[in-house]
């Protein structure tokens, strides 16, 4: 317990961090809340490309529609594909990482050889191959994320249990007769929980990232609002370029993106430094 | 297969050309882009990653980490939008897209249009590519610092600048040279969005338009070509590191 403690304390000591969280968590609350108080816009009005004011905090787009609402929905859309490739990525790579670090035979050779190979390939082209034949829809688009997100788990958390097989605990729990599943969740997992968080917190940024380009680019779910999709639409009518400029449309989305990204990045590296403690100053 | 390796990758449904002929077109363009890039990566983030190291805990490297942060965090359509909407749109001084003006002209006028509508998309790719290239730079040089043989060096009476130069730097470069050449490679065919966005006419966009038009021969030929790309690319930068720490050598002895 007492270690615990002194990690959340050198946690709040790091003041990116704390900023990283706070962020973090207040886009989980609007992603989470703000869809019960603003309704989903959709249709058309007649309020077209209206500068931010009372009536709208943010303005509208060209349909006419509210860009603050489409702002939260799209929050809840990014929320929701970054905790279901975390959720995939974790699945797949946690236990493929535990076993191939574990044990030392031609499974784990196969294993490390297959996320060298997709580590190498350049993910981007590839998703937008397999959003192209899966078809344009929110959850897929979460999966193929979850796919091309495992290997680098899983090669972080193999290099752990590398380091931690060797130790003598492991060493003692393995004379004390536990059995193999005990070991590995209970003694390796928990310990190498440090670089394996750090890495599903830049799994969550990168999954916001990718759904962006790929919903720029028009592979997205064209029926749920999200970041890339409202860039997406605005690029198409050329509101970068257009006079006058409805900077809000491109602007605010944007922000969006890049906040959430930075946030998780802060959060991701604070942690880094507060789990290891060679960070500790 | 053997139609493979004689250089025939099919037809392309939607430009009924032959998909290597097509791919030929466009590779010219993404590679005169990469080049840009990586010429301004290496002459910006080196001595700014070199910098941040010398000054570590300073004001100096703590903005730029803050500027590496951001860097490494950037959403490239946004960061596209913004020069656009600065350079092309406000200032009215760079093209808002494609590769040339559209009636093609010919000799050096031709040339400096060209050149005038590569600066944006350069500058968009270059960002993120700079913020990894002074990030390594900058941890590879902290810890070649502390290294027995640049105190060597200091105590034989070298200057700052020469240890830095001669001693420092060419073994700090490694990781920075392993990173850039493996982000070159994939950008082969990885620049999708930012050649979307500034209608570049590279190897993305062509990726772009297969995807929309279901044109399966081209995009397995810019596959073929992606996965060419990573190969040739780690073997280069394989090379520039055997050339730059003759400790790790090529094959076996």
């Amino acid at each position: 317990m007492k270690q615990r403690k002194s990690t959340l304390y050198y946690f709040f000591r790091n003041r990116n961090g704390v900023l990283g969280l706070c962020g973090v968590a207040l886009i989980m609350v609007i992603g989470l809340v703000g869809p019960l108080f603003l309704a989903k816009p959709q249709g058309y009005t007649t309020d077209i490309l209206v500068a931010p004011g009372a009536a709208h905090w943010l303005g509208t787009d060209s349909l006419g529609l509210d860009i603050l609402a489409e702002l939260v929905w799209g929050a809840r859309t990014s929320l929701y594909v970054s905790v279901l490739a975390l959720l995939v990525a974790a699945a797949i790579g946690l236990p493929l990482g535990l076993l191939s670090g574990y044990f030392n035979n031609w499974f784990s050779g196969l294993i490390d050889g297959f996320i060298d190979i997709f580590l190498t390939i350049p993910m981007l082209p590839l998703m937008i191959i397999m959003a192209a034949i899966m078809g344009a829809n929110i959850t897929n688009v979460a999966l193929i994320l979850g796919i091309f997100s495992w290997p680098s788990l899983a090669r972080v958390t193999r290099n752990s249990t590398l380091k931690i097989r060797e130790m003598q605990y492991i060493e003692a729990a393995n004379s004390m007769g536990l059995s193999k599943p005990r070991i590995l969740f209970r003694h390796i997992l928990l310990n190498a929980s440090g670089p394996v968080f750090v890495n599903l917190t830049l799994v969550m940024a990168s999954a916001v990232l990718s759904e962006a380009s790929l919903s720029f680019l028009g592979l997205g779910d064209p029926t749920t609002w999200s970041w890339g999709t409202m860039l997406k639409r605005a690029w198409s009518a050329n509101a970068v370029i257009t006079s006058p400029n409805p900077w809000w449309w491109w602007l605010m989305p944007s922000l969006c993106i890049v906040l959430y990204v930075v946030c998780f990045n802060l959060f991701g590296m604070a942690l880094n430094d507060t789990l290891n403690p060679k960070g500790r100053s | 297969m053997s139609q493979l390796f004689q250089g025939n990758l099919g037809t392309s449904f939607s430009k009924h050309i032959p998909v290597t002929q097509y791919l030929l077109e466009r590779l010219p363009w993404t590679l005169m882009l990469l080049a840009a890039v990586m010429v301004l990566v290496l002459a910006i983030g080196i001595p700014v990653g070199v910098l941040a190291a010398r000054k570590r805990g300073k004001l100096t490297d703590r903005i730029i980490s803050v500027l590496v942060t951001l860097g490494i965090s950037v959403f490239i359509p946004f960061i596209s939008f913004l020069l656009l909407y600065v350079f092309a749109f406000r200032l009215k001084i760079l093209p808002t897209g494609g590769a040339y003006t559209p009636p093609r002209g010919a000799g050096l006028a031709y040339w400096l249009d060209v050149g005038k509508h590569l600066i944006l998309p350069a500058i968009a790719l270059t960002i993120t590519n700079l913020a990894n290239a002074v990030m390594y730079t900058r941890n590879s040089m902290i810890e070649v610092l502390h290294e027995d043989y640049i105190r060597t060096a200091y105590s034989k009476g070298n200057d700052t600048k020469r240890v830095i130069r001669v001693h420092a730097l060419k073994n700090a470069l490694i990781p920075t040279v392993t990173v850039i050449g493996l982000q070159i490679g994939t950008m082969v065919g990885g620049a999708v969005v930012t050649e979307t966005v500034f209608s570049w006419p590279g190897v993305g966009r062509l990726i772009y338009d297969a995807v929309n038009a279901l044109d399966y021969p081209v995009l397995q030929g810019a596959f073929l070509l992606l996965a060419v790309a990573v190969v040739v690319m780690n073997f280069l930068t394989d090379l520039a590191v055997a050339w730059l720490d003759p400790r790790i050598r090529l094959g076996g002895q």
